[in-house]
């Protein structure tokens, strides 16, 4: 099978599964959802004079505050996408894994790894296209008049915000070749993607907690919302957390390559 | 009745034991708390005060009493073992019942145990680094902590036995409580009715109190009902 044929191949496979519905309506629908309940909440503190009611009163923030909830989207999507391969039927249609179809089709394992590495970043990054402009719209309209002045670097941050989903996901799916199961990549990815993270709790233990993927990640995106002092420049981190996730994916081809499926 | 839910109980912990998935949870809530709470207690920003710094490590740990409560039904759905199960104790309310008591023997357990092995690594970590405890924090703060974990848990246990499956359950749960909540947390005063806020008090103190932590209980009782009752009803109705 050729390369081209195999990220098709992923791409059906992984748009068609039924997480993977539920994973882009979170990553879509959840942000959107988040940002409309900011966004009422910060026009209202605006216009009852209380601006110190809320935690921002931008509604660029409104919308940023709401990238957690896509991330666990993108989570979501990166692990099933492997786990879905491991997943055995039920006994009575003969308990087979679909891991052992796919690399009967593309003996490549490398081959598929990559695909599947591709098709879940398009759908991240579809995901993302459609979430962020609608989220900063959404706010925009919904704050309009009342809002202090447009703070600069929205749209490099929505970029950030973006690329940070990608990543995420790409993390997730090469923590989920290791594990061969989504049960406790989702719980530790789950967890860790709260703006409030273990890796946030290390940081008060050492400056080195910068580095950490989820932390360099979010400097791409979060400015003034993390709650953490030392953060790195946005492009810094957003390379640091580049290089995490390839570092992750070349482990897992190796892991991939290695052992029995 | 009483005799049915007990075996059903028994059946269930039994079940419940057997799951490597169960163990590597405990044993891994048991693990994040030395791990959290040592880092909180050596990390100069204010620790000198056992309690308080293991309730600063309460929010990570309902992970894992969450993730017991999804497991303790999800597995069931995995690989069809609940047409077995029903095939056993045949009446339906009897086998939440004792997938309920089966799950909270052990989210006690897991969390007096992930509590306790806190409190001791602060107390050895503190000890360490020479610093003076000042004080322990009201102990009652710790039994809240503990009933809060606990209880946060059956909603895992409602949320798997609405959705039949484990992983989606654990991202409904985990993401409500740990990343919505705080995101709502931050714009309107009404998030302190969620769940996750107000069952807080149990453990946390609020700045400024609308809520007691009776009332917060209460709150989170109601969720724990509602949801609970939603999923009583489907698990009866549905086919399996």
């Amino acid at each position: 099978m050729t390369f081209p044929n195999t990220v098709a191949a992923e791409i059906r496979k992984t748009a068609t599964l039924p997480a993977t519905m539920v994973a882009l309506t979170v990553a879509v629908l959840g942000p959107v959802a988040i940002t409309l309940i900011n966004a009422v909440g910060v026009r209202a503190a605006l216009r009852s004079g209380r601006p110190e009611l809320t935690a921002y009163t931008s509604p660029v923030e409104a919308v940023f505050s709401a990238v957690p909830i896509g991330t666990v989207g993108a989570v979501v999507l990166g692990v099933v996408a492997v786990s879905g391969e491991y997943t055995a039927n039920r006994a009575n249609i003969g308990g087979g894994r679909q891991i052992t179809t796919t690399l009967t089709a593309t003996p490549s394992r490398l081959g598929v790894l990559a695909g599947k590495a591709i098709a879940v970043g398009l759908l991240v990054a579809v995901a993302a296209l459609v979430a962020i402009p609608a989220s900063l719209a959404l706010a925009g309209g919904i704050i309009g008049g009342d809002a202090p002045p447009t703070p600069d670097g929205v749209l490099s941050r929505s970029v950030g915000a973006g690329i940070y989903w990608m990543l995420t996901a790409l993390t997730a799916l090469a923590v989920t070749v290791f594990t061969r199961n989504g049960i406790a990549p989702i719980i530790v990815l789950v967890v860790n993607s709260s703006l409030v993270s273990v890796s946030v709790l290390l940081s008060h233990l050492t400056p080195l907690a910068r580095f950490l993927p989820d932390l360099a990640g979010m400097s791409m995106f979060a400015g003034d919302l993390l709650a953490f002092d030392e953060a790195l420049a946005p492009l810094t981190g957003g390379v640091v957390m580049a290089t995490w996730t390839a570092g992750l994916l070349a482990l897992a081809g190796a892991v991939f390559r290695w052992r029995d499926a | 009745m009483i005799r049915a839910y007990g075996r059903a109980a028994a059946t269930e912990l039994a079940k419940l034991s057997g799951l490597p998935a169960v163990l590597a949870t405990v044993l891994g809530t048991i693990g994040a708390a030395m791990v959290i709470t040592g880092a909180l207690a050596v990390s100069p920003v204010g620790a000198d005060e056992p309690v308080a710094v293991v309730l600063q490590a309460v929010p990570y740990l309902q992970a894992g009493t969450i993730s017991l409560g999804v497991l303790a039904v999800g597995t069931e759905y995995t690989d069809g073992q609940i047409h077995t199960t029903l095939r056993c104790v045949p009446d339906r309310l009897t086998v939440l019942a004792g997938k309920t008591l089966a799950y909270l023997a052990w989210a006690t357990g897991t969390a007096v145990a992930a509590l306790a092995t806190g409190l001791l690594t602060t107390r050895v970590t503190l000890a360490t680094r020479d610093v003076p405890v000042v004080t322990d924090g009201p102990p009652e703060n710790i039994v809240g902590a503990a009933v809060y974990l606990v209880l946060i848990g059956l909603l895992g246990v409602a949320l798997a036995t609405l959705t039949r499956a484990v992983v989606p359950a654990l991202v409904v749960t985990l993401s409500l409580i740990l990343v919505v909540s705080p995101a709502l947390d931050a714009i309107t005063p009404h998030a302190r009715y969620l769940p996750g806020r107000a069952g807080g008090l149990l453990y946390l103190p609020d700045p400024a109190p609308v809520l007691t932590p009776t009332t917060g209980l209460l709150v989170l009782l109601g969720w724990v009902v509602v949801t609970g009752g939603g999923a009583v009803a489907a698990f009866r109705r549905r086919d399996a």
